[in-house]
């Protein structure tokens, strides 16, 4: 069993790490002893748009190519459909993750994705402003709350474990708390059509 | 057991210095440098500090002694000890001139 | 490591080993916390991506007072090998990373490394070479210093990275051996990506890697000084080695080295668990027709393509070539005797030639009775994506192209864009 998730956002808002820690939390399940991740390779800006990919596997992974047909596609920022639509990559069967305060019927209207592709909606925006998961006051995280997402549809991943992979990499109790509660809210907070 | 100093087993130039490594260089020479005892202000005057032949050889073959002698063996003839001594004590003679 | 293609440790009753920990580390940490078990005395690097996270978590250790060593910042890659070759030179272990245009910079000083004899562990992290700019992974660089004396081992994953480090100092500070080992690792696709890596304990590696002896022992006595490198005449004098001589010995130590490397990784094995497969590594191909052969990230993914060729009547399997210098005649040859078609999948090209590894498995392959049909493809250039498609693609045409025994003097390219 191999399932490849890709993100896609803008530099800055933590596709990279949310890539990572999601490859972590898979390992800890013992489930998953062969993981990759991997950024898009090259120079990154903030701002700018970037992808962050991970495979994870029961078997030994021998792919070192892109990863063209991800299980899971997850849109950390709506306007990444208007750069570069990664939809059409998303392999049969699979799931589009997005963060968007829009229901599924606009999205799928708005941004050509099939009514046979399963969306879950996320509104990651609004969940970091209640519980001021916030950089500066005023810029939302989205890492952590992704991953909480992703444990709503990745069943193999644990929401607890998820935390656990989220509380190593924040070395502040409090800072690793407030993350791990966002990714609890966007777990329960997803809805899927 | 890698040795440098045996050259079956030894596995890079590794150079052990002596002296006359690379033979009698004096062999070289067609002038030879003679100092006039006479002129050296090392033993005109014994309190005087000089050496500055001692110090420019190229070859290190001249003694830091009153009066200092050059080591003709390996002595290429080179003149700079005659060139730089501030009293004009060094001459330089040819070969075939000196006994 | 032990399903796939790794080879299981022969010694299964091998004892618990104490404090093992698996870190999710990328490619250039693990050769970084590898280098930190090795206890590396000496550090001499300049940046260039994507090596550089390499040299940045070793500072970190040096600054943390976990790894005793000194770091030299110097002004250039070919100034980080200089001072190396010296620190090597009185005795001491040193470490240094590079790609690319540091490591076409650092050119000269290989060869003075590598004909010295000194055991200096070096990766490449393989990226394209200029003109025009690039940062993306491919094998030119490391492929380009084939010929100065140097060892070079190729990586598919981070485990072997960090166990390569560790073997490399083993094999370099072989009395046998005594030369410069490269672990080469693909840019980005390695380098920037994480795995699992499982650290051997510092017990485990201070037994494995005791300190090492230089053979020149010029720290040995300051009263007994030597020189180093003079010049050495056309003819040998008073019976002693003359520039030929030693060029001869040092071919001689490559010639070996393959098989230090072999027993080198047995007892990596009998310490951690993991092989390797010494020199060249099987996927596969016990039963195979048709072999695909790369290093790095190319034979990596053309396993990937074996179920798919399989299914489609071809059987097929994967030879990885680590040892990449010196070039594994012997074991390529047992390997490929007897199979009906290789193609060698190369991300590098001898400008002007082919494919350097298409070329050197011709050669290893030269003289054996009925050889194989082999055919080259140039893959993954700067970068380019190197797809499971692209493996089958040129599998397919291989074993196509072999019906007839077609020879091509021109290379075929695969994946390049349309109409080119």
């Amino acid at each position: 069993m191999a399932i490849a998730i890709a993100f896609y956002g803008r530099g800055g808002q933590g596709a990279v790490t949310a890539a990572n820690l999601l490859v972590k939390a898979a390992y800890k399940t013992g489930k998953f002893p062969y993981i990759m991740a991997f950024p898009v390779f090259g120079p990154e800006r903030r701002g700018a748009p970037v992808g962050a990919f991970a495979r994870i596997s029961n078997q030994e992974i021998f792919d070192r190519d892109k990863i063209h047909n991800p299980d899971i596609i997850v849109i950390m920022d709506p306007s990444i459909f208007k750069t570069a639509n990664p939809t059409g990559t998303l392999k049969k069967g699979g799931i589009m993750i997005v963060n968007s305060s829009e229901d599924a019927s606009t999205l799928r209207e708005k941004y050509g994705i099939p009514s046979g592709t399963k969306i879950g909606i996320v509104d990651i925006v609004k969940i970091c402003f209640e519980i001021k998961l916030l950089i500066d006051d005023n810029t939302p995280i989205f890492n952590t709350p992704v991953l909480g997402a992703l444990a709503s549809v990745l069943p193999q991943i644990p929401l607890d474990t998820m935390y656990s992979a989220i509380k190593e990499h924040f070395p502040n109790p409090r800072v690793a708390e407030l993350n791990a509660e966002g990714a609890r809210r966007a777990h329960d907070a997803l809805v899927t059509s | 057991m890698v040795n440098s100093r045996d050259p079956k087993s030894t596995i890079a130039a590794v150079q052990h210095p002596t002296v006359g490594e690379a033979g009698k260089t004096g062999t070289w020479r067609t002038f030879r440098p003679v100092i006039d005892e006479n002129k050296c202000i090392l033993v005109t005057s014994p309190k005087a500090r000089c050496h500055t032949c001692w110090m420019f050889c190229p070859e290190g073959n001249i003694s830091k002694t009153r009066p200092p002698r050059v080591n003709y063996d390996y002595c290429k003839g080179c003149g700079i000890c005659a060139q730089s001594c501030p009293h004009d004590a060094i001459a330089m003679r040819k070969e075939e001139d000196e006994p | 490591m032990t399903s796939g293609g790794k080879q299981e440790a022969e010694d299964a009753s091998r004892p618990v080993p104490p404090a093992r920990e698996t870190l999710i580390l990328t490619g250039n940490h693990a050769a970084s916390f590898a280098v930190k078990a090795a206890r590396v005395q000496v550090i001499s690097a300049y940046p260039i991506t994507p090596q550089s996270p390499v040299v940045e978590k070793l500072s970190e250790f040096v600054e943390d007072g976990e790894l005793k060593a000194r770091m030299i910042r110097v002004e250039s890659e070919q100034s980080a090998m200089a001072s190396l070759i010296s620190a090597s030179t009185t005795g001491t272990r040193v470490f240094t990373a590079t790609s690319s245009h540091g490591l076409s910079y650092m050119h000269e000083q290989l060869a003075w490394a590598a004909g010295t004899r000194l055991p200096v562990v070096m990766c490449i992290v393989t990226r394209a070479i200029g003109a025009p700019w690039s940062v993306w992974p491919d094998h030119q660089d490391a492929v380009s210093e084939r010929d100065t004396g140097w060892i070079q081992i190729f990586c598919e994953d981070n485990q072997e990275i960090y166990d390569t480090v560790l073997e490399a100092y083993k094999i370099a500070e072989d009395e046998r051996v005594y030369l410069p080992v490269a672990v080469c690792y693909d840019g980005y696709i390695l380098s920037h990506t994480l795995m699992p890596v499982e650290l051997m304990s510092q017990a485990e590696v201070d037994k494995f890697l005791p300190p090492f002896k230089s053979h020149l022992m010029l720290a040995m006595s300051m009263d007994d000084p030597v020189g180093v490198n003079p010049v050495t005449v056309p003819e040998p004098r008073e019976g002693f080695p003359a520039y030929m001589e030693l060029r001869h010995r040092m071919q001689k130590a490559l010639e070996g080295a393959a098989a230090v490397m072999e027993e080198v990784e047995a007892e990596f094995a009998k310490v951690s668990g993991r092989h390797h497969g010494g020199a060249v590594r099987s996927y596969r191909l016990d039963d195979a027709e048709v072999a695909l052969v790369g290093m790095g990230s190319c034979s990596s993914q053309a396993k990937v393509a074996i179920d798919d060729l399989r299914a489609a009547g071809i059987k097929a399997g994967v030879l990885t070539v680590r040892l990449f210098r010196p070039f594994p005649k012997r074991q390529i040859r047992e390997v490929l005797k007897g199979k009906k078609v290789v193609a060698v999948f190369d991300r590098d090209v001898a400008y002007g030639l082919e494919g350097a590894l298409c070329a050197e498995t011709k050669a290893s392959l030269y003289g054996i009775p009925d050889p194989p049909y082999v055919h080259g493809f140039i893959v993954g250039i700067g970068g380019r994506d190197f797809t499971t498609e692209n493996a089958i693609e040129g599998t397919r045409l291989a074993v196509e192209r072999s019906r007839n025994r077609e020879i091509h003097d021109e290379t075929t390219w695969l994946n390049l864009m349309e109409g080119e």
